[in-house]
């Protein structure tokens, strides 16, 4: 046997787990569809706001179909109507990539060895998804903002704000479901199963209930749109709380079931 | 039919929906150029690819991205690892003295156990590994080798017993036997992560240490994704060494690998000895009695034998010959089989026959005396080399004999 003469090259960035957050996002390319996937429905959001007569037309020559003048508020409210569902299962998909670190066993060795705990391995991984999920759907919603001012005229400034920013808590919490389902089913199939079943299911489902709709997080969804017809951001506070509250809940007892799970 | 008047976009507009068009331009061109100038498409043929990514856009081609990910990944180009550098550059067996008993315990247990039902399972295992011993756990497939070191490890619970480990938690270091590792990262990137974790103190010097030792320096900026088996194993081996453990756990570290790499992996393991202490799992039992100087015998969950691995030898090991005869060999086997002190006579072929003795003396007395007798010429008579494949086919089978 013959020592090797070779040298490992010289310096490079140190390795943290936030960088590893990083390289999972620009080299995993699961970031970037999920941004391709936001900026897309924010230019065909407001695209098709301002041609639906013209698509009206082209559906259908013996029916006649009334599309409504477009307006700037009908760009955004596109925009989210198309890529509220879209993007979150990609969201989902995307989160579930990177919290699931237990799919695959040498890899769950790895991590679970030499990491001091769970949340040393969630709270990175979460804290990433929700920073990817957020930039996405803000600039998603900027580029549907300069593409209705473009086509229609511009929307309220202010509304769409609020509503990234309420829209940016619901998908947060959408995360944190993803993060606790991970500890549920070992896959990152079954993982994505579990959250779309309860974020498309379960809370729908629950809204149903007069007395309790104004208070889960899945009426956050709804503010975007609301917001820039006019509605007020005051009446999503209760929503906004409970989504806060679920999301640390939800961490906390995914940390919890990581401690006892076995691989 | 009537024609549909349609206002087509012009000025401003179709300004707006440039970024659209050219978005949408690009990314079936990216997609029609890496179909048509990588690999083999995945799952479809390549012109299903194009009327996919073209027909159905932009979900064809966002489709076809993800696909081919994993597809490209695995064909990323597979070179053979550099040879192991060696530690330290002696024998195998001359690396350190094994370790006494005053030398202390690094790992123990008592009553062990983890049932998984049906049998299987990990029962009363009383376990105990000397301070800067190579510990050989051996045993077949569903002994409860890799149950007992996840337990170790702490990624598995136990239903009862304690284990005590002499070393610090960030002081443990373990590679599986099918070690993964996120396809995207390098293999620097990779041992430099499992440092930020175990060892941040370290250097960068660690990392390339590490390398080097496992002889994967030349394939330090290679994706993990494309490693074959055999380099995976040595990039598990050296993420477990970067942060220099006390205790190093090391499930098959040999199971993927070509005969030259496990040399490189057993006399690395072996440089160990005294600076380290190993516990390694093999269903080889050469690779183990290579290496080890403390062996731990796993058969059904329960732990048969543990001590010294030439204490297995010599107390369930009996003594051998291979018999050449220039006359035939079936004309002495039945005489053999009626003397009291065989255990085992067979015939391996018109002239030759193995003889099992209950002890040295007797086969050395009795087998000259047995051939004159039977007027028998001798050409040759070799005693076998004691090996551990033949203690642990003794040992089980003595056990299972007196269950």
């Amino acid at each position: 046997m013959t020592a090797t003469t070779t040298d490992v090259p010289a310096r490079r960035p140190p390795m943290t787990t936030w960088r590893l957050e990083w390289l999972r996002v620009i080299r995993g390319r699961a970031g970037f569809v999920l941004l391709a996937v936001y900026v897309f429905f924010g230019l065909a959001g407001p695209v098709t706001a301002r041609f639906m007569q013209q698509i009206a037309k082209y559906a259908s020559t013996d029916l006649t179909i009334i599309a409504p003048t477009p307006e700037p508020a009908h760009g955004i409210i596109n925009y989210v109507d198309q890529a509220g569902q879209t993007g979150l299962i990609v969201a989902v998909v995307v989160a579930a990539g990177a919290l699931c670190f237990d799919a695959r066993p040498g890899l769950a060795v790895f991590y679970r060895t030499r990491a001091p705990g769970p949340f040393a391995l969630i709270w990175p991984r979460f804290i990433s998804s929700c920073a990817l999920v957020a930039l996405a759907y803000a600039l998603g919603t900027a580029v549907a903002w300069a593409e209705t001012a473009i086509l229609i005229g511009p929307p309220p400034t202010a509304a769409v704000l609020e509503g990234i920013v309420l829209q940016t808590a619901y998908l947060v919490f959408a995360v944190a479901v993803v993060a606790f389902a991970s500890t549920l089913g070992r896959s990152a199939l079954s993982t994505v199963g579990i959250s779309i079943a309860v974020l498309f299911l379960v809370l729908p489902i629950a809204a149903l209930t007069p007395t309790v709709s104004s208070w889960l997080p899945a009426k956050l969804s709804a503010a975007p749109a609301a917001l820039v017809t006019g509605g007020s951001a005051s009446g999503y506070w209760p929503a906004l709380a409970v989504s806060m509250a679920a999301t640390a809940g939800l961490l906390w007892l995914a940390v919890g079931r990581a401690r006892r799970r076995d691989l | 039919m009537t024609d549909a008047a349609v206002d087509l976009p012009s000025g401003r507009t179709l300004v707006a929906l440039l970024p659209v068009i050219v978005l949408i331009l690009s990314l079936i061109s990216y997609c029609l150029v890496r179909l048509w100038r990588s690999g083999p498409a995945p799952y479809l043929p390549r012109w299903a690819w194009t009327v996919l990514i073209l027909l159905v856009t932009p979900w064809g081609a966002i489709v076809y991205l993800v696909l081919a990910r994993d597809a490209e990944a695995a064909a990323e180009p597979r070179a053979a690892p550099a040879a192991i550098v060696r530690t330290s550059p002696v024998g195998v067996r001359d690396v350190a003295p094994p370790p006494t008993a005053a030398a202390g315990t690094v790992v123990s247990s008592q009553g062990l156990t983890r049932d998984y039902g049906g049998g299987a399972g990990l029962f009363d295992v009383n376990l105990s590994v000397p301070r800067g011993a190579v510990y050989g756990l051996v045993g077949p497939n569903g002994a409860g080798k890799s149950t007992l070191l996840s337990i170790l490890t702490g990624v598995r619970h136990t239903d009862a017993g304690t284990i005590h480990t002499a070393v610090p938690r960030s002081r443990i270091a373990v590679c599986p036997d099918v070690p993964q590792f996120e396809r995207w990262l390098t293999a620097y990137e990779v041992v430099d992560l499992a440092r930020h974790y175990v060892a941040p103190e370290a250097g960068q010097e660690a990392v390339r240490g590490a390398l080097q030792t496992t002889g994967l320096a030349d394939a330090a900026d290679r994706r993990a994704g494309g490693f074959s088996r055999g380099m995976t194993q040595r990039l598990g081996l050296a993420a477990a060494l970067v942060g220099d453990p006390e205790l190093l756990l090391l499930d098959e570290p040999t199971s993927a690998l070509d005969p030259a790499g496990r040399a490189d992996i057993l006399d690395l393991v072996a440089g160990l000895r005294g600076r380290c202490t190993v516990i390694f799992s093999s269903h080889i039992l050469a690779d183990v009695q290579r290496v080890a100087d403390h062996v731990g015998v796993l058969r059904h969950g329960r732990l048969l034998y543990q001590g010294p691995t030439t204490a297995l030898v010599d107390e369930h090991l009996h003594p051998s010959w291979i018999i050449r005869l220039a006359t035939p060999a079936a004309d002495v086997v039945a005489k053999f089989r009626a003397q009291p002190w065989t255990r085992h006579v067979e015939s391996l072929g018109p002239d030759r026959l193995r003889i099992d003795a209950d002890c040295m003396e007797d086969g050395e007395r009795g087998i000259p005396e047995v051939l004159a007798a039977c007027g028998a010429r001798l050409v040759a008579c070799e005693p076998r080399e004691a090996d551990l494949e033949a203690a642990f086919l003794a040992l089980t089978e003595s056990k299972e004999a007196r269950q």
